[in-house]
């Protein structure tokens, strides 16, 4: 136990999470302090190439690429069903109603880049390894959740011009196209190709992750400020990511995954998106109330996850995939 | 220097709306229309300002210019099409030079 406490300590006091720290205090005491846009999303874009990058040249290494199949179903399968079980919670036990109920089951089955970012880099710093096909699993968990909320809020068929729109969303949106891309870069140029730009993606990763979270506080304490949750929301918001982590490491144990990738599935289970699925929703349940689903993923579950919720799980999928 | 009378439509709109407003623009024949990104602002759904990458509390301004007819076919449409949304639709009377570009 007094390990578990060291490890969450550990994380509190790693660089990225005082940087995301110091975003959210600079954001509380109104500091002029900002991010610019583009920066932040020229940050986001590099994040996701590395880790599509790592993640293809790790598979291209691997011995066998059979185990990878039955994980990208399982991360799909998450994708999709997690709303539901979202949706029941929401509804029969935190009394919220559709649609916002549903917009909010939808960024639960999608997923967070930036907090499973912060994991590998928890687990890199420690030196734990994992699958690198939990890249894939990524970027498959990003979007089959926003089918699933359009469905629980029946929404019916969107007019031709919106659903257009939403189809792009879903199949090409930015993030799954460079994690994918990145990973089949990654794969095709191997190893050795790897190693060139290795200075490049992987050295800075964690530099740059710092500069990412200090602009995810600040924009944290802005929304929090300017969102409304009642106690309710934040219940659901503290109480969904336990469950969808339990479910991550049952999923890591049935698909024989290490502790490493075992966290990883965890983490990604237990995070929700608060980019791919919250333009998505505005477009798709427009009467959803976006102050509800944005500030409960940004200001509620991904500061559990960075702060505590990364070490507890890894300490979680040490005890329940360890060996024995 | 010719000059002549053209309608001016401008949409504050959330960004999420954009694509289906330009696409509608396209639709019906404008000739050209402009976006500005990154507009901040208050009004009925508090201050829009925070980009945060999804674009949800973000708005922009799409700007186009032409004739009364085509003016009065695009905000019929543009009335149904942000029934949904977090709009604000500026009509004016301008003069423009070089009216052949409108």
């Amino acid at each position: 136990m007094d390990s578990l406490f060291a490890a969450a300590l550990t994380n509190l006091t790693s660089p990225m999470v005082l940087c995301f720290g110091l975003g959210v205090a600079a954001g509380a005491a109104r500091s002029d302090l900002e991010v610019p846009e583009p920066i932040a999303r020229g940050l986001s874009i590099y994040l996701m190439l590395a880790i599509g990058l790592k993640g293809g040249a790790g598979l291209a290494e691997a011995p066998a690429l059979a185990p990878v199949i039955p994980a990208l179903g399982v991360a799909v399968a998450s994708s999709l069903l997690m709303p539901v079980v979202a949706w029941i919670l929401l509804r029969r036990v935190f009394g919220v109603g559709d649609p916002t109920a549903a917009a909010v089951a939808a960024h639960y089955g999608s997923v967070s880049v930036v907090t499973f970012a912060a994991a590998t880099g928890f687990l890199g710093a420690r030196g734990v390894p994992f699958e690198q096909h939990l890249v894939a699993m990524l970027a498959l968990m990003e979007t089959p959740a926003i089918l699933t909320g359009l469905g629980l809020a029946g929404a019916g068929r969107p007019d031709p011009a919106r659903r257009r729109e939403l189809l792009r969303e879903i199949l090409v949106n930015g993030s799954v196209v460079l994690l994918l891309g990145g990973m089949v870069v990654g794969f095709l140029s191997g190893p050795k190709g790897f190693a060139d730009v290795k200075p490049f993606f992987v050295e800075p990763f964690r530099g740059a992750l710092c500069l990412f979270l200090l602009d995810m506080g600040l924009l944290v304490a802005r929304r929090v400020r300017r969102g409304v949750l009642g106690p309710r929301l934040v219940a659901f918001g503290l109480t969904m990511p336990v469950l969808g982590a339990a479910w991550g490491l049952v999923a890591a144990r049935g698909l024989g995954l290490s502790v490493g990738g075992g966290t990883l599935l965890g983490v990604l289970c237990a995070s929700a998106s608060y980019i791919a699925v919250p333009a998505a929703m505005r477009l798709a349940l427009p009467k959803a109330d976006p102050a509800v689903y944005v500030t409960l993923a940004l200001g509620v579950t991904f500061p559990l996850n960075v702060t505590v919720g990364i070490p507890l799980i890894h300490a979680a999928a040490a005890a329940f995939l360890g060996a024995p | 220097m010719t000059r002549a009378r053209r309608t001016r439509i401008e949409v504050v709109v959330e960004a999420a709306f954009r694509g289906e407003v330009c696409a509608l623009l396209e639709a019906e024949g404008a000739s050209g229309w402009t976006v500005v990104r990154g507009a901040q602002g208050y009004g009925a759904h508090g201050v829009r300002e925070e980009a945060g990458l999804s674009g949800v509390f973000e708005n922009v301004i799409v700007l186009t210019v032409v004739g009364a007819e085509r003016a009065e076919r695009i905000l019929g449409r543009l009335d149904a099409a942000l029934a949904d949304a977090h709009a604000v639709v500026l009509v004016s009377e301008v003069e423009v030079l070089r009216p052949g570009k409108f």
